[in-house]
């Protein structure tokens, strides 16, 4: 078994570079966001193993070699590995070669001509995934050495708080065109927390991507990460506070322009995790030497699932100046991989794929992450339960888990309420026989969405109780002019203009004087019904950042502006709606029980305006049904053009499978 | 001009059509000379708020008229800025709990304490030296601001008084009821709206018809689809008339659209039984959710809607499933599990039915 084993390593030492790793800390916030970087150390060395030896004379002879080549004295050194094994050239950092092949691919086109090519690329991924690596070999391998000047210019967040810093960064960068192209790296960030800062920050970027002029490539490394703020917090949905992702730093309305192009990075599967560390050891002979195989095997796998370069080398590095001293081998070192939401949902309601793997491991380990977050898995659960086979199962099993989910709403505390909600949905679900094969498509809880909704229709409701006391000394209640006034008066007052107007015009043909009050109502009045026509509220595949108002239209706008009266209201940003989200179900309301022709026939119409600009569409609208028709809210006030949404998460669940089902090694 | 709602409210006790007997009890207290604190309540659309504005009108003469608006500002212990609305006259004060979240104990208790500090002295208009301060939806106070309105109602009785007004009493601690004189203001009857509707139609051009009998009907129509909310009936013959050319007995009701929304969802739960069609209601009940139509509103309609499309014996299961759901409401935080509860468990019940 040894001896089989280390030929296959001596072989894997013969073809494969060393590999070298530096560390360089960057502080945003209070977050340390540590890069990691790994690449070649020493290539020229060629080792011609024997076939058959053990792993600590192979370790010998190694060292030997190192040490003979090596222009570092790794005795007595006292670096750390991380720096000391940065990777020197493309081929030595430790990523798929696919996305590396991606990635190359895109900055090629940014240096290009095509009047489509992406001005900006944002990478995201987890720490210690080779971003910032990736992207400044690539600057070295594809951008000419010829000047003086340096090939990648990074931004560095100044101490100074002036927000508009970033935008006269990139204006001073944009002129490193032509010959001296550089390539603009962004790692650091501005201050993205504080709000104000953040807006600038997405305003220069998207004048960035607007511009059509020459400009060098800019590009976004993002270190993703969740973090649970307090559950308070937590409650308002996804954003920036809890989440550090491109959706909550860049916002929608940037990750969705085509001249943008983002590529997720995953973090370092296991093989590439533990050739690295295989590398190190063997470089690092003179203290493995003394470690026994059988210790060090273990240690090496287990440091080679945090999925993060910079961690596990830094584990290795450390378990092995501890292990000189004390020979026993139990010490906890480096971090706990931690479960994505995406993955906690789909390893609830789909069980886990890992073969032998109990549902009761299953639910334990998502358990162990989601805790005190019990919120937005539970509502994930409620969000995407109906999905298991395809939505195939009797309906009986729905409802007890649906049950379930609202029972364990009212129980406290959070964790045993979260975890009845989850063995409960696991439990059920995995009765069901399954017959189709399952389409993993999950939904991003629409709680949070639904929230911000709430505020911005509550937010036009309160404004609209204020204005109308204003206008005419009326208080009414809430619920009064939400339920009744909201949708009532509209119809009133755009009946009642269509109507006198018609008698104005003919009074006017006879001459005759016109009564006041058929000028009721004036402008500007309420026109629409209040908060939005009810439409449907559809689930993201994608995460949705609650603070990403960008792009937001509003209703009854000239009735909130009106300027006549003076408001004590904030800003307008705050009553607005998002414009992606719904497609309208209140199509007309005459009721119409067709079923489900009705159904798709609204889809149909639906879809068909999308096809046209919304300018086009109410213009046509004004010409075919004058505003008579308006009674019957036929028209949406305005069309949405909804998003093509980049990518869904199934490609999200088939990258954590990618890191899940390795090669086993060794 | 304005609608027609609030064109013909009554600002007088006199001017009340219906109630009689109430608003002659009203008129007794008014003029007693001293005033207890009250606790208005009924369902919404009944005229709960007409009558207190009524009384006070009563107490202080016309002046509580000219109302303004003010937007105060309170901070947090936990240093949050809070605004809030507040309606006031010289005489009285009106605020909307509801605008204050959780803070509503130590903004209320603030408020009174400044009012209450602060005595009435221009005696030359005013009967009386106190304030009246109306507290709306009095029923979303929370416990511990409705302890804190207790003691707070003895002390600074002097110089305040109370006017709660709410839909029930069921939220309302017993420390209040006692302290406070209960007045129920009941829906009116259809006949009653009825009543109102015909006042209207002699002040107000409407297209009825010229029969007597064919008029009643279309009026009895009106007000039958109102479900007893005077408000929602005004608006409602208010909208047909100006949608329509001639009112009749056969004239198409207007359905609001959120009722229209939830009628379509029980259409469809009682139609197709599975699972894809929870998935589809689930976005129905967001986008009800998301139009801060309040959940128990959601489950009251919707349980009525489906009752009436099934059969004798899901009829009462489906009426106990909504008695459970509704109490969960009531104990969980986020209604959309019970609702969607709800919808998968009566489609159980339908199923097991038939």
């Amino acid at each position: 078994m040894v001896t089989e084993r280390s030929r296959r390593r001596s072989k894997r030492i013969k073809s494969e570079k060393k590999v070298v790793v530096i560390d360089n800390d960057n502080e945003i916030g209070e977050f340390e966001e540590i890069e990691e970087i790994s690449g070649d150390f020493d290539t020229g060395t060629k080792v011609k193993s024997p076939k058959r030896v053990k792993i600590s004379q192979l370790a010998t002879k190694i060292r030997s070699i190192s040490r003979s080549t090596s222009p570092i004295d790794i005795h007595q050194d006292n670096s750390l590995w991380v720096e000391k094994y940065e990777p020197k050239t493309l081929a030595d950092v430790m990523i798929h070669p696919k996305k590396l092949k991606d990635i190359k691919s895109e900055i090629e086109s940014m240096l290009g001509n095509d009047p489509h090519r992406p001005r900006l690329l944002v990478l995201s991924g987890p720490s210690g995934s080779s971003k910032s690596t990736v992207t400044k070999m690539l600057a070295n391998a594809l951008i000419d050495h010829k000047t003086q000047i340096p090939n990648f210019i990074e931004w560095v967040t100044p101490s100074s708080t002036n927000s508009d810093r970033f935008s006269d960064f990139l204006n001073s960068s944009s002129y490193r065109t032509g010959e001296k192209t550089a390539l603009i790296l962004v790692e650091d960030l501005p201050n993205i927390f504080h709000e104000d800062t953040r807006r600038k920050f997405q305003r220069a970027l998207l004048e960035w991507v607007s511009t059509d002029y020459r400009l060098p490539p800019l590009v976004i490394c993002i270190t993703e990460c969740e973090y649970s703020n307090d559950d308070q917090l937590y409650n308002q949905g996804y954003n920036i506070e809890n989440n550090f992702t491109a959706e909550t730093i860049l916002g929608k309305q940037l990750l969705n322009n085509p001249r943008l192009t983002r590529i997720r990075l995953n973090s370092i599967n296991f093989t590439l995790s533990k050739k690295c560390l295989n590398n190190i050891v063997i470089k690092e002979s003179s203290i493995f030497q003394n470690i026994p195989v059988d210790k060090l095997k273990p240690k090496l796998e287990e440091f080679s699932r945090y999925g993060d370069l910079r961690s596990s080398i830094s584990a290795l590095q450390f378990w092995s100046r501890w292990f000189q001293f004390s020979s026993s081998s139990d010490i906890n070192l480096g971090k706990e991989s931690s479960i994505q939401l995406f993955h906690a949902i789909g390893k609830c309601i789909f069980g886990s794929k890992n073969e032998g793997e109990q549902d009761n491991d299953t639910i334990n380990s998502v358990m162990k992450d989601y805790s005190t977050r019990s919120n937005i898995l539970k509502l994930g659960l409620l969000e995407n339960y109906d999905k298991y086979n395809s939505s195939d199962f009797d309906v009986k099993k729905a409802s007890e888990i649906t049950d379930y989910l609202s029972l364990n709403d009212t129980l406290k505390p959070e964790d045993i309420s979260l975890e009845l909600s989850i063995r409960k949905t696991r439990y059920t679900l995995n009765e069901v026989e399954i017959k189709k094969t399952q389409k993993l498509g999950l939904n991003f809880p629409r709680e949070f969405k639904s929230y911000k909704l709430i505020k911005s229709i509550k937010n036009d409701i309160t404004r609209y109780i204020e204005l109308e006391f204003q206008r005419n000394s009326i208080f009414r209640t809430f619920d009064d002019s939400n339920l009744l006034h909201g949708f009532l008066e509209p119809l009133i007052n755009n009946n009642r203009v269509f109507k006198n107007r018609s008698k104005i015009h003919y009074y006017q043909s006879i001459n005759k004087s016109i009564p006041q009050d058929w000028f009721y109502p004036k402008e500007p009045y309420l026109k629409e019904r209040l908060g939005g026509p009810l439409k449907e509220l559809n689930g993201d595949q994608e995460v949705v950042d609650s603070n990403d108002d960008y792009l937001k239209t509003s209703y009854n706008e000239s009735y909130y502006n009106d300027t006549k009266i003076d408001t004590n209201t904030q800003g307008q940003s705050d009553n607005e709606d998002d414009e992606d989200e719904y497609d309208s179900i209140v199509e007309s309301s005459e009721e119409d029980f067709g079923g489900d022709d009705t159904f798709e026939k609204e889809l149909m119409a639906v879809s068909q305006r999308k096809k046209w600009g919304a300018n086009e569409f109410i213009k046509s609208q004004e010409k075919n049904f004058p505003i008579k028709s308006q009674k019957l809210l036929e028209i949406p006030p305005n069309i949405r053009i909804p998003f093509i949404t980049k990518r869904d998460n199934s490609e999200f669940l088939n990258d954590i499978d990618e890191n899940e089902f390795d090669e086993p090694d060794f | 001009m304005s609608l027609w709602v609030d064109k013909y409210r009554p600002t007088n006790l006199s001017q009340l059509d219906y109630h009689s007997s109430v608003s002659a009890r009203l008129s007794a207290l008014s003029t007693s000379g001293d005033f207890p604190h009250l606790l208005v309540y009924g369902p919404s659309g009944a005229g709960k708020k007409t009558r207190v504005l009524s009384i006070l009108n009563e107490l202080f003469g016309s002046g509580v008229n000219k109302m303004k608006i003010d937007v105060r500002t309170f901070t947090t212990s936990t240093n949050k800025k809070l605004e809030f609305n507040i309606v006031s006259s010289s005489y009285h004060l009106e605020i909307t709990p509801s605008d204050l979240g959780n803070n509503d104990r130590v903004v209320i208790q603030d408020l009174l304490k400044e009012i209450a500090s602060t005595e009435q002295v221009d005696f030359s208009t005013g009967k009386h030296r106190f304030k009246v301060i109306i507290i709306n939806e009095a029923d979303s106070l929370s416990k511990d601001a409705q302890a804190a309105l207790r003691r707070t109602m003895e002390k600074y009785s002097r110089n305040i008084r109370l006017i709660l007004i709410s839909n029930t009493t069921s939220n309302i601690i017993p420390p209040i009821k006692s302290r406070t004189l209960l007045i129920r203001i009941p829906a009116p009857s259809v006949n009653d709206i009825v009543q109102v509707l015909n006042k209207l139609s002699s002040k107000q051009e409407i297209p009825l018809p010229e029969s007597e009998t064919e008029r009643v009907e279309t009026l009895r129509k009106i007000a039958e689809s109102s479900e007893r909310n005077l408000r929602r009936a005004l608006l409602l013959i208010e909208a047909l008339s100006m949608q329509n050319e001639k009112l009749t007995p056969t004239t198409p009701m207007i359905q609001l659209d959120w009722e229209s929304v939830i009628k379509k969802l029980a259409f469809n739960i009682n139609r197709e039984r599975n699972v894809s069609r929870i998935s589809q209601s689930r976005s129905t009940l967001y986008e009800l959710l998301s139009h801060c139509i309040p959940a128990r509103i959601i489950l009251k309609k919707l349980t009525f809607e489906l009752i009436q499309l099934v059969n004798f014996k899901a009829k009462s299961q489906i009426i106990e499933i909504a008695a459970i759901f509704d109490e969960r409401l009531s104990l969980g935080s986020k209604a959309i599990y019970h609702l969607e509860g709800f919808v998968a468990k009566s489609m159980v019940a339908i199923e097991d039915s038939v």
